[in-house]
């Protein structure tokens, strides 16, 4: 899950990490709290390239309440809810790029940094050093010291930069986050170092075990900014991810889902959707799924469904029972064509002869092989 | 021979309980496994599948001289179950939960590869040595022996290809479902090495999907050219920035899209396929001649 700046700025003050002072989250109706001098006003969105939106700005006491009224404006023009953080500014000695991200092909922690901060990080994407830490054990603070010494920092911005990403490592495990970026980190006259944004994207999988992320305005921001479909779906642990076909995929598997969009998009018929459900979920999963896809299917735009189900260790009566059930209450609203593939165990109470019985009784095509549930779903569009 | 997994394996099941395990331990059996105990805290002196259950992994290890594990404890207990393993003294673990947090995944694997257990997985279908044993769901009549390696990303398309390659009469020497997570324990590379020194794998297929880089890492050894390698990577009309499925399934820049994959791994020597049974042709075709199917197989093998 990503973070909009506020709440990754609330998530590194909890842990100890300098943010600037006074921030307020302003949703569309909150006035301007009473304004304590110059201050910065920043969009908060899911999305990226705010600064050459204009959505970052910089104002004074009396210029504060027109420049948020205009950042407002700006964000509701381009679709997005008018919310808007502000914040104190601070004196800015430095700018630096500092990250921690989960590298999942090293299987490692692994530090970023650019002695340019900001924009120019863009600018000079080659600047940006980086190193991995071993996964068994905390970093110490020598060994991200020596990083930073060998890309130019010295003296007091070295030693505040060494242990604001000391704590950043401890941040990012804490919180299951998978990157924590911060740019720029800026150290001030003084020598301190305080994030003046906040990147943090959140592990979805560890969401049980941080029951307070439902509570964080990302959450509900991104609840609304979600397809309809897509957001039930999600309530019920299944993947569902619109696209711009017309034929609607009730599969069961995440490679297998790809496979079939690539498929239908190479015979000239794009799927309309993605789905795939988490393994081990209760038998009624796929009649959720029915439900979910057969609504995607009765868009104007959709001409066929095409469900296909690989099922090897889990029996395969389940599965087609809760289809079926679906379909018996309500007629799918468009073609349905079924491919199911079965072995080892999966056929120890219902035999795949049985299950395409029952489909070919209520007048639905079955095939047991990908590109045959292709063609067929190809045919189907062609009223053959 | 075969990769990692053979008829030597003596196999503890971790976290099974009740008829789920009873069944799962059955299904391993059925593809000629030989599963000796079970592991589980708070059921020790239970029976599950036909074997005893031990509260601890090593209790269950030592008295029944298992050398491998295969872990059905839910996402939130892996971490444990698999440091459990690598304390036990095994050599291989097939951990099938799915969203396991991956500092959680980071951790254990790391754990474990400093003890020498190698991990297969989280969220994987498993692992066959057609013939010889199966950690996993994957379907024995989906299978069977041979010489052609088979590395996957997704279960059921893992499954999908043994099950096609079955039908057209060619064997395999090991399939692996190497997790649809972003960290598993043996990135594809590695074990594109361990097949590249299989004797008895003569041909190489990767099935791959959008998300992440680890397909860069297999380059170098493709380009060895000592095996053919035959891929095929899913995923070429996924949207960018959605997350299609599996937690590692997710593009965020051109380097992890299907076509820039594609293109570096055609660069490299890698053949590729778009359809499965063009890459079962391709595979076929790349096997030394004495090795092809004489005949066309009829009918499906599932």
């Amino acid at each position: 899950m990503k973070l909009i700046e506020a709440d990754g700025k609330q998530l590194l003050e909890n842990n100890g990490l300098s943010v600037p002072s006074g921030r307020f989250l302003l949703r569309a109706e909150d006035p301007l709290p009473v304004a304590r001098g110059d201050i910065a006003i920043k969009a908060q969105l899911l999305a990226g390239g705010r600064g050459k939106a204009g959505l970052v700005r910089l104002a004074s006491e009396s210029e504060a309440s027109f420049v948020v009224a205009d950042v407002r404006s700006a964000m509701i023009a381009g679709g997005h809810a008018p919310l808007v953080m502000i914040e104190n500014r601070v004196d800015i000695d430095r700018e630096y790029f500092l990250a921690w991200r989960v590298d999942a092909v090293r299987r490692a922690p692994v530090l970023m940094f650019s002695p340019e901060g900001g924009v120019e990080v863009e600018a000079h994407p080659e600047r940006v050093r980086e190193v991995a830490f071993d996964p068994l054990s905390s970093p110490r603070l020598a060994q991200i010291a020596k990083f930073l010494q060998t890309s130019g920092l010295e003296g007091r911005a070295l030693a505040a930069v060494a242990r604001f990403a000391l704590d950043l490592h401890a941040v990012m495990v804490r919180e299951d986050a998978i990157l924590v970026e911060i740019n720029p980190l800026i150290v001030t006259p003084n020598g301190a170092a305080v994030a003046l944004d906040a990147k943090v994207i959140l592990d979805e999988n560890a969401s049980r075990r941080h029951l307070d992320w439902r509570l964080l305005s990302s959450a509900r921001l991104q609840a609304d900014t979600i397809d309809p479909i897509e957001r039930d779906a999600a309530a019920q642990g299944i993947t569902f991810v619109r696209l711009d076909g017309e034929v609607a995929l009730l599969s069961g598997g995440a490679g297998l889902g790809m496979m079939l969009v690539d498929l239908l998009a190479d015979a000239g018929h794009p799927a309309a959707n993605f789905v795939d459900v988490p393994g081990g979920s209760g038998a009624d999963i796929f009649g959720t799924l029915a439900k979910l896809v057969f609504r995607r299917a009765a868009e104007a735009d959709v001409k066929a469904i095409l469900m296909f189900l690989t099922l090897s260790a889990t029996s395969l009566k389940q599965p087609v029972e809760s289809v079926l059930a679906v379909i018996d209450a309500d007629a799918p609203p468009r073609p349905l064509i079924v491919g199911i593939v079965a072995g080892g165990s999966a056929e120890r109470e219902m035999t795949l002869a049985e299950a395409q019985a029952a489909f070919r009784a209520r007048g639905h095509e079955c095939v047991t092989d990908l590109e045959a549930a292709v063609s067929a779903t190809v045919r189907a569009i062609a009223g053959r | 021979m075969a990769v990692l997994l053979d008829a030597t394996a003596r196999i503890v099941a971790v976290g099974a309980t009740g008829t789920y395990g009873s069944a799962q331990i059955a299904f391993m059996r059925s593809a000629g496994s030989v599963v000796v105990a079970a592991a589980a805290l708070g059921r020790g002196g239970s029976q599950v599948g036909g074997v005893k259950v031990y509260d601890q992994v090593t209790e269950a290890v030592t008295a029944s001289d298992a050398n491998a594990a295969m872990v059905y404890t839910p996402a939130a207990g892996v971490k444990q179950a698999i440091m459990d393993c690598a304390d036990a003294g095994l050599r291989l673990a097939v951990v099938a939960a799915e969203f396991v947090p991956v500092h959680d995944a980071m951790y254990a694997v790391g754990y474990a590869r400093e003890r020498g257990l190698c991990v297969v997985g989280p969220n994987t279908a498993g692992i066959s040595s057609p013939g010889k044993a199966m950690l996993g769901a994957i379907a024995p009549n989906f299978t069977m022996p041979g010489h052609v390696g088979v590395i996957g990303r997704s279960g059921t398309l893992t499954m999908t290809i043994a099950r096609l390659l079955t039908r057209r009469g060619v064997g395999q020497s090991t399939i692996v479902h190497i997790g649809g997570d972003g960290v598993t324990g043996a990135n594809a590379d590695e074990w594109l090495v361990r097949f590249l020194d299989d004797p008895e794998t003569k041909v190489i297929a990767f099935v791959g999907e959008i998300g992440g880089t680890m397909e860069y890492a297999m380059l170098e050894a493709i380009r060895s050219g000592s095996k053919p390698v035959i891929a095929m990577i899913v995923g070429r009309y996924a949207p960018t920035g959605k997350r299609m499925g599996h937690a590692g399934a997710l593009i965020h820049g051109d380097r992890e899209t299907a076509s820039a994959k594609i293109a570096a791994l055609k660069r490299a020597g890698a053949r590729l396929a778009t359809a499965p049974s063009e890459l079962v042709e391709l595979i076929t075709g790349a096997l030394p001649p004495h090795l092809r199917p004489q005949h066309r197989a009829a009918g499906d093998a599932a």
